[in-house]
């Protein structure tokens, strides 16, 4: 029994209750003020709040402050954000209408001097801006007038939205008048919350922004703390700490869940959780060794026993469900360890051979533990398998010099968007350990055009190849865990890792 | 004594070299921060313009001789990860790392010293057993799993404290007593030890013969002479509480440097994490001098010169 499984008892959940009390009197506030208190236990914030930073972490809390020309929803679909819209005007033009009456936590509007001075920084190489990828393909930022922006893009640019959205933008004036370093200090942004005061490895907290064009946050004060430890975060959640806890330890849900002091919330995120192969290594050549492969991996019992039923199988790709682009007709490789040895045998390897899974750890939900039961597996059928468990600095070395031994696990985002995921097994990337000539021809098409039905065609094609030729054994799409209070409301777990707060509040 | 912390404090420099050197090889040689930093999307050319930003596209002595040079004018450069210098984000988490130690330190050595005193007097009595597994038991705990444990207990069932964190006093409890648990076993018994040991010495007996209290030849005695292994003991384990302040740190959400270097080490930032050592270096050769100074003080039969 874990640990914090006492705290199911009723005396558990009494004295949590008191714990609750005995905060709020250390903290000196009056206990009416809580409903307007928001806390976050997070895993992890950013090290400096510098806008440029693409992780999830660093977004999360830059994305309190400052806001996109395109906002995601909880469930990962696009709505107007500072854009209240767009279209294209031509096939390599884009007309974007900025929201009328938005001003920056410093009073000044937001017009499109704004939107054309940060699309310039984050297109600026030099900047080495996170996000730049996702929209390098804008050619030009011109302003047409306070509200209207025209964007040139080098060819049709089908993602284009989906890629603003995770690009904040930033005050011209304040950014001119502080500098750089002044911004990273004190970002000010047209966002819900307005920040008071960081405390590096500790906490952020933040006022809500009463002038906000969307309204006035529930929260009039919001704190993001930093609780490393997984045990902890749950911790401070029982004890009614916070009101939610981010990247829950998957081996403590019950004890939550079966809590009535907090529940836990999972949402299917965007990331498709892959053991990718490397095809030049001999054994992994023919693909009828790599279907074997995926035929060996009792992917269900996984799923059940390892991610506790959170998440999906993934369906014979690498696509998530909630991905434009997923392929609907495929099925997933059933567990089938005899069928896997014929195609062993038929490829010629009835005696099986000796390969190895490299994987982080802590990456991934259960990542080291899903690799060791998988290299059983894959012994059952006489693929005797070891696992090296590297730290990302090791991983980030062996990546750039495309070297990761024979598989490794890898998850990779779509953000709604089969482009960004498919695009990891093209040769143009970089990452890619297997070759196919109809997949860069079928992704080309996929991104050259801004017509849904060719794009669509183009992604359920190359699926289909990926799940005949079996690049990666195709595992999980991944889920994204929260444990949130039980009187939490107006909040609902975002797929993105992005938290979306403006009207969240405690009962 | 003067002439001997000279000599000793010449040596500080060539130490420090010594591990800012190897912390510096060691983290060039198994990543690369660039790609670290930017996110998996960046183009080729974004990751070349910023190595070559950063300098890392020039060889390794290169680097490592640009390295010394800002060193040696205290300059330990610029955090990529943090955007700022490097000295100042060591230096703003160092007060919440003193708090921790510091208290940890005090805590250990009252629960030591009593509890090997205690344990010496009653000795191979029931209370001395009692404090002997305890102690045995403690040494034997992973302190992780102690500091779960003290959550568990003190915040979610009992209430009285919050999980973690930083605020008042009350923060700093479960932390402390957690990092004390690193020592403070070693340290019980190790005065177990040295006082029945200095309890079996002729002056003893002599006191004894002279009629003085139980208590105070225990306290005017016996301890002085007990003192010895236990500063020395103490000296060393400085070294061990900034290991332990990593764990401890990581499971009470406690912002100090210990998890300020480990998160460093894993974004390959070296100014940050050259930073972090050389600072937790250099209180690891203070508290062995200070250790070595307070035995010549406490024990004139140890002579420094």
């Amino acid at each position: 029994m874990s640990p914090l499984a006492h705290s199911l008892t009723r005396r558990g959940f009494l004295s949590a209750a008191a714990a609750t009390g005995a905060l709020t009197a250390f903290a000196g506030r009056p206990a009416f003020a809580q409903g307007s208190e928001l806390v976050v236990a997070v895993q992890g914030l950013p090290d400096s709040l510098i806008t440029g930073f693409s992780s999830f972490a660093s977004l999360s809390v830059v994305m309190q402050m400052l806001e996109a020309l395109v906002a995601r929803r909880d469930d990962g679909s696009f709505a107007p954000g500072l854009a209240s819209s767009w279209e294209p005007e031509s096939e390599d033009t884009w007309l974007i209408h900025l929201r009328e009456g938005v001003t920056f936590h410093d009073g000044m509007p937001f017009t499109a001097e704004d939107v054309k001075f940060t699309l310039d920084y984050v297109l600026d190489p030099e900047n080495n801006y996170g996000s730049r990828a996702r929209i390098s393909q804008i050619t030009s930022v011109e302003v047409v007038d306070d509200l209207t922006v025209r964007l040139g893009t080098d060819g049709p640019f089908p993602t284009l939205i989906n890629g603003l959205s995770n690009v904040v933008m930033e005050p011209k004036h304040y950014v001119e008048a502080v500098g750089r370093d002044g911004m990273t200090a004190k970002p000010i942004g047209t966002g819900p919350f307005v920040l008071d005061e960081w405390t590096p490895g500790d906490r952020i907290t933040f006022s809500g922004f009463a002038e906000y064009w969307g309204g006035t946050p529930l929260a009039s004060r919001l704190t993001l703390r930093q609780v490393p430890e997984g045990s902890t975060r749950v911790a401070s959640l029982m004890a009614g700490e916070v009101a939610i806890s981010e990247e829950m330890p998957i081996d403590l849900l019950e004890v939550v869940d079966a809590s009535d002091k907090a529940m836990v919330d999972a949402v299917e995120s965007t990331v498709g959780l892959l053991l990718t192969f490397d095809t030049s290594v001999e054994e992994l050549k023919d693909p009828r060794v790599r279907q074997a492969l995926n035929y060996a991996v009792d992917k269900q019992t996984i799923l059940d026993r390892l991610l506790m039923g959170r998440g999906t199988v993934l369906q014979g790709q690498m696509l998530t469900s909630n991905t434009f682009g997923f392929n609907a007709d495929l099925e997933p490789f059933s567990y089938d360890p005899e069928k896997a040895k014929a195609l062993l045998a038929e490829a010629g390897y009835s005696d099986g051979f000796e390969t190895s899974i490299t994987t982080r750890s802590g990456k991934y939900l259960a990542d080291v533990d899903i690799c060791n039961v998988i290299a059983a597996m894959f012994s059952d059928i006489g693929v005797i398998t070891t696992v090296n468990v590297v730290e990302q600095g090791v991983y980030s070395k062996m990546a750039t010099a495309h070297d990761m031994g024979p598989m490794h696990m890898v998850g990779w985002y779509s953000l709604g968007d089969a482009d960004f995921a498919t695009v990891w097994f093209t040769q143009g990337s970089g990452r890619a350990y297997w070759e196919n000539e109809e997949y860069e021809k079928e992704f080309v098409a996929g991104r050259s055009t801004v017509d849904e039905e060719a794009r669509l065609a183009a992604y359920h094609r190359m699926t289909e190849i990926m799940h005949e030729e079996c690049p990666a054994v195709f595992l999980f799409g991944l889920p994204t865990v929260y444990g949130k209070s039980s009187d939490l409301e107006g909040w609902t777990p975002p797929s993105d890792k992005i938290l979306r707060l403006h009207g969240a509040a405690r009962s | 004594m003067f002439q001997f912390t000279i000599r000793q404090l010449v040596t500080v420099p060539i130490t420090l070299l010594l591990v800012v050197t190897a912390t510096f090889f060691v983290l060039r040689l198994t990543g690369d921060p660039a790609t670290l930093y930017l996110d998996v999307t960046a183009t080729p050319e974004q990751i070349e313009t910023l190595r070559r930003q950063l300098g890392l596209d020039k060889t390794l002595i290169v680097q490592y001789g640009w390295f010394l040079t800002d060193i040696l004018t205290l300059d330990f450069g610029r955090s990529l990860q943090f955007q700022a210098p490097a000295l100042d984000i060591v230096v703003s988490r160092l007060g919440a790392t003193f708090e921790l130690i510091g208290t940890a330190l005090v805590l250990a050595l009252v629960l030591g010293l009593i509890g090997g005193l205690v344990s010496a007097i009653y000795q191979d009595r029931w209370l001395d057993m009692a404090i002997s597994t305890f102690a045995v038991a403690g040494q034997s705990m992973p302190s992780f799993w102690l500091g779960i444990l003290l959550v568990q207990l003190f915040a979610l069932n009992l209430g009285w404290l919050p999980t973690s964190g930083t605020g008042g006093i009350e923060h700093l409890i479960l932390p402390a007593i957690t990092l004390a648990a690193f020592i403070a076993p070693n340290l019980i018994l190790i005065t177990r030890t040295a006082v029945l040991e200095a309890s079996t010495d002729q002056y003893v007996t002599t006191a004894r013969a002279k009629g003085l209290k139980n208590g105070y030849i225990l306290l005017c005695h016996v301890l002085p002479n007990a003192l010895n292994p236990i500063i020395s003991f103490f000296g060393l384990q400085m070294g061990r509480l900034v290991g332990g302040s990593v764990v401890t740190e990581t499971i009470f959400a406690w912002p100090g440097i210990g998890r300020l270097m480990i998160g460093a080490v894993y974004q390959r930032d070296v100014p940050v994490v050259v930073a972090t050592v050389t600072v937790t270096c250099l209180a690891i050769i203070l508290a062995n001098l200070l250790a070595d100074l307070l035995l010549a003080l406490v024990d004139p039969r140890i002579n420094l010169e």
